[in-house]
């Protein structure tokens, strides 16, 4: 009897020691700890000047621009004309008469130019002012057909900050449509910031192909 | 002198069965669902869209693991195998509970870096340690004027467990980024629609 209570009783302590030793190992308080470093406030690129429409035959000087991509205006578009005879564009009259569908309003906006940028800007080029005006003098034969501006950016930099700078590229187009006599209400503006390159090698001449307003119907 | 016996065997099974907590589901991987925890909502904050999260780590393929008891181990990683998005998730899931917008048109476009993820456990007897380490490199662009916000948030967590449960890594894992992205909103502020830093 005195040999079981002994053997209950260093049982029982056994056990007990055990789960109490498991227990308080096993039961260290959890700990977060976190900080921050590298903080800093970049200012953005210049907002893209509202500019006007009379400002178009002005020469403007460019310091930071990069060549226009000629060889790739309208790239993906193969109806589209070549930036450097955009002024010899036959465009449609404005009096011509409005297109009997939507389709047809389509078909009227499929000849659109691209407008380009120079990196990291969202200013209206003077080779873009004249592609704008046209575009603008079809626009206005579509007899309110609707269009997309979906601007787009080179590799470089963050998905983030390409959509926004994306975005204003666009927005930039649309105003100087709209300052060219374009109902606002005729155009919506997108971004796909870097997500869809018209050019995918990584050099210079790819990344200005990309720095682009691309202009579609709705 | 029979029952003595009897009692052994059944404390020596109770301390095998407690040594064998620690040695559950070797050979597998545990995929960890993250989302943002103890978040207090302080108000109207800004309009954000989160971007996709780059994975910058060395090792993509996996946030870590568990080494058992005796040998063995368990992985664990994310549903779907991207840190980014899941990151980016929690970055998401945290603002909207802390009282931003994340519907309509964004006045801060948020993307990020994830530099290291990694959460590891290690089991001894009668224990398993946790640790999770963070480091992410975050960018906020305001929309209306393009300036950038930028931040690298550190976070780092440890938690030992008596019985392990693939839910403690999930909490500590996500406690630690959630602790994180509290960082980036105690250290900006917000100016008419815009973004910056304290």
């Amino acid at each position: 009897m005195t040999m079981r209570m002994f053997a209950n009783g260093r049982y029982a302590v056994f056990v007990a020691c055990l789960a109490a030793g498991s227990l308080l190992a096993g039961c260290g308080g959890k700990t977060v700890t976190t900080s921050t470093q590298d903080q800093s406030l970049a200012p953005g690129s210049p907002v893209a000047k509202k500019v006007e429409p009379m400002e178009a035959a002005k020469a403007e000087p460019a310091p930071e621009r990069e060549a226009p991509p000629k060889e790739e205006m309208g790239f993906g578009k193969p109806g589209a004309m070549a930036e450097a005879r955009v002024a010899e564009r036959a465009v449609p009259s404005v009096t011509a008469p409005a297109p009997a569908s939507a389709a047809e309003a389509s078909l009227a906006l499929a000849g659109l130019g691209d407008v380009f940028f120079d990196y990291d800007r969202a200013t209206i080029r003077t080779d873009a002012k004249a592609v704008l005006e046209a575009n603008a003098k079809m626009l206005k034969a579509g007899q309110g057909a609707k269009l997309v501006i979906a601007g787009h950016c080179d590799e470089r930099g963050t998905l983030a900050y390409n959509l926004v700078l994306g975005e204003r590229r666009a927005q930039a187009a649309k105003r100087y449509l709209v300052d060219l006599g374009i109902s606002m209400a005729q155009i919506q503006v997108t971004s796909y910031g870097k997500e869809k390159p018209f050019c995918t090698e990584h050099s210079k001449e790819c990344w200005q192909k990309n720095r682009r307003a691309h202009f579609a119907a709705q | 002198m029979t029952g003595f016996m009897g009692r052994w065997k059944q404390g020596l099974v109770l301390g095998v069965g407690l040594l064998m907590a620690g040695c559950a589901a070797n050979g597998s991987v545990v995929n960890l669902d993250l989302q943002a925890v103890k978040v207090e909502k302080a108000g109207e904050g800004l309009s954000v869209a989160v971007a996709a999260f780059e994975d910058a780590r060395g090792e993509k393929g996996r946030l870590g693991v568990r080494r058992h008891l005796w040998d063995g181990e368990t992985t664990f990683n994310v549903p779907g195998g991207k840190a980014g998005d899941m990151v980016a998730k929690v970055a998401a899931d945290y603002l909207k509970r802390k009282g931003w917008r994340t519907e309509g048109a964004p006045d801060v476009m948020l993307s990020g870096k994830v530099l290291d993820f990694s959460v590891n456990a290690q089991s001894k007897f009668g224990s398993t340690e946790i640790t999770v380490k963070t480091k992410v490199a975050v960018e906020a662009v305001n929309k209306a004027d393009g300036s950038v916000v930028r931040m690298t948030l550190n976070g780092g967590g440890s938690q030992k467990v008596f019985w392990f449960e693939p839910e403690d890594v999930q909490e500590l894992a996500s406690e630690v980024l959630s602790e994180s992205f509290d960082k980036l909103v105690m250290n900006t502020k917000v100016e008419n629609k815009l973004l910056r830093l304290k």
